[in-house]
């Protein structure tokens, strides 16, 4: 799996000089490769991600997902792509409050291969928050949630994680221990890794950095 | 767990509103139609005579009371009516002139025993297959049309005894002997009910088995004919209606009334039924503005889940499950509750002389199906628009 981007700009942006490596320009991302997109606030960010995702069209020029623009999609088969294609660790986390954090990993549509609710149990055991299991995430500190939301993501199968924001309230020691975690999924699934923030280092290895 | 995350902030008053809503709309849609149709079924397959055709007698004056005027048809006026224009054809009624007792000998009712008096017609005035009329010496059967006026005395006789009221498909079934003839000459005779009659107060019988009784068992010489069976030409019963009152000759307007009261009572229910369908289509509308409320609700849930991987069509089953269920339990009940309705109003109209066939009306299931299916279309077309139009926000 590989993103192109061809000329890519949000309308927002349609008449400001911008000094960017994605906003229009060619640039194509392919599946063993990891970037770090930096971003500083009001360049876009979560405007690329829902771009990426297929939730909003207000740009010019084009995305392709594998030579396909994502505009010419159907549903069914984006619904596919978010099933095992992409998985993503939303800035707002996407969590839901009213469930425990069990069930908010129980309503992934699939698992990765190989993976189970046991497995999930045992990640958030090496993020130290094991006793949060069978609370209600509106229980948990923001912290505490990011590391749920990283856990379900890593828990589904993708050829493409990506991260906004992701370690943004954590410490740099949970922020390693993510970071091995991360590493290790992204061998497993051979998948590559785009990694949105406001730095422009981050403790991933091999990661080559963009600017937005 | 969905089930759990997108019915958390129920507002239950609005839904059971909406459910007691549906549930009364259907339950009186259910019941209107099934009468509906039954009333205006009415009499169409156990009414023995044949269309166009009245029973006629002479008006009773004072004159006839003190012998000035007979009450009884010569040939001559008989002859008169034949011969004019919209007349397809008329002919006596006869009567027995000998007497007739008749006994229901069934295990469903208590002994029941009367002085009767039996007529004929002659078959082509009469709706009845052939081979069911047919009688001779040797026939073992004796078929009878039974007049409605004698179902409901008898009804009557049952209601005040504490027994259960007899409907037609229960008569047509039952065992009754006709004793004939005098103490000393008497034969028993088995008869079943094959149809029934408003025009005539007395039973019918086979013109055969009347001439032959007559000729046995008879205790006059002559026969009286006070009541001629007239048949008019399609489109001309209000010529021949016209006539009759020319001269002075009148028929048993029961037909008229039963026409008009069903008349009357299929517009009642036709306005009942119009009436509970709007009630269950406002109540489908209430139930779909339900939906729509959770829907939004849920806006954040949907669409976490569709970026999550899952289907539109997986989401939309989930709310298509619920809503369908709470459409199948209301419907249930309100069939349920029709049951014993049905059964309640089947006896109030037995009571008034009036047996309703007791099959359930496929109007019913015609209304169910109409009413089901609309609910269904409207409930998956409302939640599909929501769901697509989140995926893309």
């Amino acid at each position: 799996m590989h993103f192109k981007f061809e000329q890519l700009c949000p309308h927002v942006f349609q008449n400001v000089v911008l000094n960017s490596s994605i906003w229009n320009k060619d640039v194509v991302i392919s599946k063993d490769e990891r970037i770090l997109i930096h971003a500083i606030s009001g360049s876009g960010k979560t405007s690329f991600i829902h771009y990426l995702l297929g939730l909003r069209n207000d740009y010019s020029g084009s995305i392709l997902i594998d030579g396909k623009n994502i505009n010419s999609i159907d549903v069914e088969a984006f619904t596919e792509i978010r099933r095992k294609g992409i998985s993503t660790v939303f800035q707002d986390l996407q969590l839901f409050d009213d469930l425990t954090v069990k069930e908010n990993i129980a309503i992934l549509p699939e698992f990765a291969f190989g993976y189970d609710l046991e497995n999930a149990h045992k990640m958030l055991e090496d993020l130290d928050i094991i006793e949060k299991w069978e609370q209600k995430v509106s229980k948990l500190s923001f912290g505490q949630k990011q590391r749920v939301a990283i856990i379900r993501a890593l828990m589904k199968p993708f050829d493409f994680l990506i991260c906004d924001e992701p370690f943004s309230h954590l410490d740099k020691l949970n922020t390693m221990k993510c970071t091995v975690l991360i590493e290790k999924r992204l061998k497993e699934e051979q998948a590559g890794l785009i990694l949105l923030g406001l730095e422009e280092e981050c403790s991933f290895t091999d990661i080559k950095t963009l600017q937005l | 767990m969905m089930k759990q995350l997108f019915f958390k902030f129920q507002n239950k008053k609005q839904l059971v509103l909406a459910s007691l809503g549906t549930f009364l709309g259907l339950f009186f849609l259910f019941t209107s139609l099934h009468f509906l149709h039954k009333i205006y079924n009415y009499g169409e397959n156990t009414e023995m005579l044949s269309k166009n055709t009245i029973v006629v007698q002479k008006k009773v004056k004072s004159g006839s009371l003190l012998g000035l005027s007979s009450s009884e048809f010569s040939n001559e006026e008989i002859e008169e009516i034949r011969s004019k224009p919209f007349v397809e054809n008329c002919d006596p009624i006869r009567s027995n002139t000998f007497k007739v007792v008749l006994q229901i000998d069934d295990p469903l009712i208590p002994a029941f025993n009367s002085d009767i008096y039996v007529q004929s017609v002659k078959k082509g005035y009469l709706d009845v297959k052939t081979d069911r009329w047919d009688w001779d010496e040797n026939s073992d059967i004796l078929p009878i049309i039974m007049p409605r006026d004698f179902l409901m005395m008898m009804n009557n006789f049952l209601s005040a005894s504490s027994i259960p009221q007899l409907s037609d498909n229960l008569v047509l079934d039952l065992k009754i002997n006709l004793k004939i003839g005098t103490r000393n000459n008497r034969e028993t005779i088995h008869a079943r009910i094959v149809g029934f009659t408003n025009e005539l107060s007395s039973i019918l019988v086979p013109e055969e088995f009347l001439l032959w009784a007559n000729q046995k068992y008879g205790e006059k010489d002559k026969e009286e004919i006070s009541q001629l069976v007239v048949k008019s030409k399609d489109g001309q019963f209000g010529l021949l209606e016209k006539h009759l009152d020319e001269k002075e000759l009148e028929s048993k307007k029961s037909q008229l009334i039963i026409a008009k009261l069903k008349s009357a009572l299929s517009v009642l229910l036709s306005i009942i039924s119009i009436v509970s369908l709007l009630t269950v289509f406002l109540s489908i509308l209430v139930l779909i503005q339900y939906l729509q409320l959770i829907l939004t609700k849920n806006d954040y849930e949907i669409r976490t889940l569709l970026r999550l991987g899952h289907s539109a069509k997986m989401l939309i089953k989930v709310f298509m499950k619920y809503f369908v269920l709470l459409f199948s339990i209301v419907t249930l009940s309100a069939l349920l509750a029709f049951l014993p309705a049905k059964y309640y109003l089947q006896e109030v109209f037995i009571s008034n002389g009036i047996s309703l066939e007791d099959s359930i009306s496929y109007y019913l299931y015609a209304a169910l199906f109409f009413v089901s299916t609309v609910f269904v279309f409207s409930i998956f077309m409302s939640t599909k628009r929501r769901i697509l139009k989140t995926v893309n926000t």
